[in-house]
């Protein structure tokens, strides 16, 4: 990708790793959460953050070893040519993936919860049309757009805080009654929502900033991520009693607000998933950046856009083959080892090798 | 432009959204529901509907509403034997009410909620309650001010709830209680008047998910009281007097400005108990002998002390039916967490010791002595 076209600040780079990370896992992480740590829910949502953290510092170490090369540059520079290129194909094919997962997860909810009677396939093509269109506009205008975008997230905090008024706070009592191995598998319900900080990893030359600041950007951005999480998680465990009522309810957080009716506005739950549905399609569209842009630097031709209409056409067959909540688990599951593969194992690999065979960019100043 | 046009185009067929169209025109908005048990152990539900009649003379359209009712064996079973009786879809997404008889409700109430859970498009914002006899009857009455059966029913509980005879709480807010094995729920208790009215006759006290016994509109403040749930006004008529010839002079009825509430939880050898203390400061509304400055001090004993007896009597009442509407259990679990579990979960309330003291202090008489 040209350089020069493509400046992010370090402020937008903060509002990109949020929408990054913000997805479609929000609606459930609480469900989620609560099945496995009950009540202690909130407490893995924190340790979920902190051990983002620790991935993330892994992951800038090794983008300040190559301050100019995104990752699809970095793979070929320290494995070779061709381990380089076919860990190009697999990131592509595996952003492909999760980005479909994505997709279908959301259209599911929007079948489930707003659109009984419409296609499903509709729901995803136009929320596909409408991400090819963001992401084909170049980068920086795509960090525009997510920073635009980001008050929306005030919003859905507001609507939850005003369900706090039932809320029972004494559900969330005794705290820490669960041990250290429970509520750390609850952690790992929550990492899975936490995902796309991996973005980091591609968009870092870019950012016009000090590695210092791209790494205080990056906290920042974790940081609102996790308390925000925390947040969500904490006031659904109040809300819900934690042992039946949260396990019966899949989207504890859509629940929460449908409740409501103010003055010129009944079902709050609708409103609430049409500022939620921007949200997810930050995220979609943030997949289908990377997967595009890594299809695209396989080969010779540098124009990431034109790849984008394969990969939201394969995103979409990929989406339309889950129909049954059976098949999501399944989806999941297979997609549960190849998250730590490509977040945490690869990117800590190359932090390794390029220490030890002291490979570094050549930093020339100009 | 062409690409103006196009885009135009491309517009107008992708955001029309034709397949869940829920047209006003076509729908039947339904008011009230009621679960019934029918004398055949058949379920039976009623819906009542608004009916909205061309405006004659007058500039407004009036609202009556009309009953329907059909047996079947769960709630949508019935409905759909209701709709082919109407024309138009019946919609239940404006719901604001659900209504139990007595015979459905000593079964079991959350069955027949489960529909208005999982139907995404059904308001979690209804208010339930219990009637006495058959649900479905109330529905029939014909008041005589207020031609709209549901508006009247609803008017009748809000002023309850101003009141304090009933708490203010929605099937939403109800099902975490209801599942919650520390803690049982509480509901408007309603009756059919002969004169074709509904009155609110206090609470229905629920175990579990079963209706087990009622308390008197005045019991039932007191219990909100308890519960520290005090709505607008929160009134009482009480007996201070005896030597007075004529009746009315022996009475005095206040109403509740500031409520404290102190409870505090104690396990002592595996025994729980519990100590509930209400402070409240009352404003006199009412008193024909007169005179209250002077007599202030002994008022504030005398109605502290019937006070603190009708609470005792309440709370016998709650612990013989099992009815544990303060979370006694839920508060066990957040704070003695290792009680609890040895703790028979069912009949836990039953064997917590109460010790309640209501302290009333008078601050005002109005604008005469």
């Amino acid at each position: 990708m040209e350089k020069d076209k493509n400046k992010v600040t370090h402020k937008q780079l903060v509002f990109m790793i949020i929408q990054a990370q913000i997805g479609v896992g929000i609606l459930s992480l609480p469900h989620d959460v609560a099945l496995v740590a009950k009540q202690d829910g909130w407490i893995s949502t924190l340790i979920a953050g902190a051990i983002s953290q620790v991935i993330i510092l892994i992951i800038w170490g090794l983008c300040m070893r190559f301050p100019s090369f995104s990752l699809y540059q970095i793979l070929p520079h320290l494995l070779g040519k061709v381990i380089g290129k076919f860990l190009t194909l697999s990131y592509s094919l595996y952003f492909m993936v999760t980005g479909s997962l994505v997709l279908a997860r959301y259209s599911d909810i929007i079948d489930k919860w707003i659109l009984p009677r419409t296609p499903n396939w509709i729901t995803m093509v136009l929320i596909l049309i409408t991400c090819i269109y963001i992401v084909s506009a170049g980068l920086t205008s795509i960090a525009r757009f997510y920073v635009l975008v980001s008050p929306i997230l005030f919003l859905l905090l507001v609507l939850i805080s005003y369900s706090m008024k039932d809320a029972n706070f004494l559900y969330i009592l005794p705290i820490g009654s669960h041990n250290i191995s429970t509520i750390l598998k609850g952690s790992k319900e929550a990492a899975f929502s936490m995902l796309g900080f991996e973005l980091f990893l591609f968009i870092h030359p870019f950012v016009q900033s000090s590695g210092k600041n791209k790494l205080k950007s990056f906290t920042t951005a974790n940081i609102f991520v996790t308390v925000f999480y925390t947040f969500m998680v904490f006031a659904s465990l109040v809300y819900f009693e934690t042992n039946a009522d949260i396990a019966l309810t899949p989207e504890p957080l859509l629940y929460m607000i449908k409740a409501y009716s103010f003055q010129v506005l009944e079902r709050t739950d609708l409103f609430f998933l049409s500022l939620w549905l921007i949200i997810v399609a930050t995220s979609i569209a943030n997949w289908l950046f990377l997967s595009a842009w890594g299809l695209a630097s396989l080969g010779r031709k540098k124009k990431y856009t034109a790849f984008l209409p394969l990969v939201a056409g394969f995103n979409l067959v990929l989406a339309l083959v889950p129909d049954q909540e059976k098949d999501f688990e399944n989806f999941n599951q297979f997609l549960g080892p190849t998250h730590y593969i490509f977040i945490v194992i690869i990117p800590f690999v190359l932090l390794l090798l390029s220490i030890i065979l002291s490979k570094k960019e050549e930093v020339n100043k100009v | 432009m062409k690409r103006k046009l196009s885009t135009l185009f491309l517009l107008c067929i992708l955001l029309t959204g034709c397949w869940d169209q829920h047209l006003m025109k076509n729908a039947i908005l339904v008011q009230i529901l009621s679960y019934d048990l029918s004398e055949d152990e058949e379920f039976l539900l009623g819906v009542s509907i608004p009916i909205i009649e061309e405006p004659s003379g007058g500039p407004q359209a009036l609202v009556k509403s009309e009953t329907f009712s059909a047996k079947g064996l769960t709630p949508r079973e019935s409905r759909k034997k209701i709709a082919r009786e109407i024309s138009g879809n019946l919609d239940t997404s404006k719901n604001k009410l659900i209504l139990f008889g007595e015979q459905i409700a000593v079964n079991d109430i959350y069955p027949t909620l489960d529909v208005i859970w999982r139907d995404p498009r059904n308001s979690l914002g209804a208010t339930l309650g219990i009637v006495e006899g058959r649900a479905v009857d109330l529905l029939n009455i014909k008041p005589k001010h207020q031609s709209n059966v549901s508006e009247y029913i609803q008017d009748a509980l809000t002023s309850a709830e101003e009141n304090t005879i009933i708490p203010n709480e929605t099937i939403q807010t109800l099902a975490s209680e209801m599942l919650d094995p520390g803690e049982d729920i509480v509901l408007p208790h309603l009756k059919r008047n002969d004169k074709n009215s509904a009155v609110v006759v206090g609470l229905a006290l629920m175990n579990e998910r079963k209706y087990a016994g009622s308390l008197s509109p005045q019991d039932s403040t007191l219990l909100l009281l308890m519960k520290d749930k005090k709505g607008k006004f929160a009134r009482f008529t009480k007996k201070v007097n005896d030597e007075e010839e004529f009746n009315i002079n022996n009475y005095i009825s206040f109403n509740v400005q500031h409520l404290k509430r102190k409870l505090k939880i104690q396990v002592k050898n595996g025994l729980v108990s519990v100590k509930l203390n209400l402070d409240l400061k009352v404003n006199i509304e009412e008193y024909p002998k007169g005179d209250v400055p002077k007599q202030i001090n002994r008022l504030n004993k005398e109605l502290s002390e019937e006070l603190t007896n009708d609470a005792n009597r309440v709370i016998k009442t709650l612990q013989q039916l099992n009815c544990d509407p303060f979370g006694m259990g839920r508060r066990l679990m957040a704070f003695h967490p290792n009680t609890w579990e040895m703790l028979d979960k069912k009949d836990y309330f039953k064997n917590i010791e109460f010790t309640t003291n209501v302290k009333v202090d008078i601050i005002s008489h109005g604008i005469v002595m």
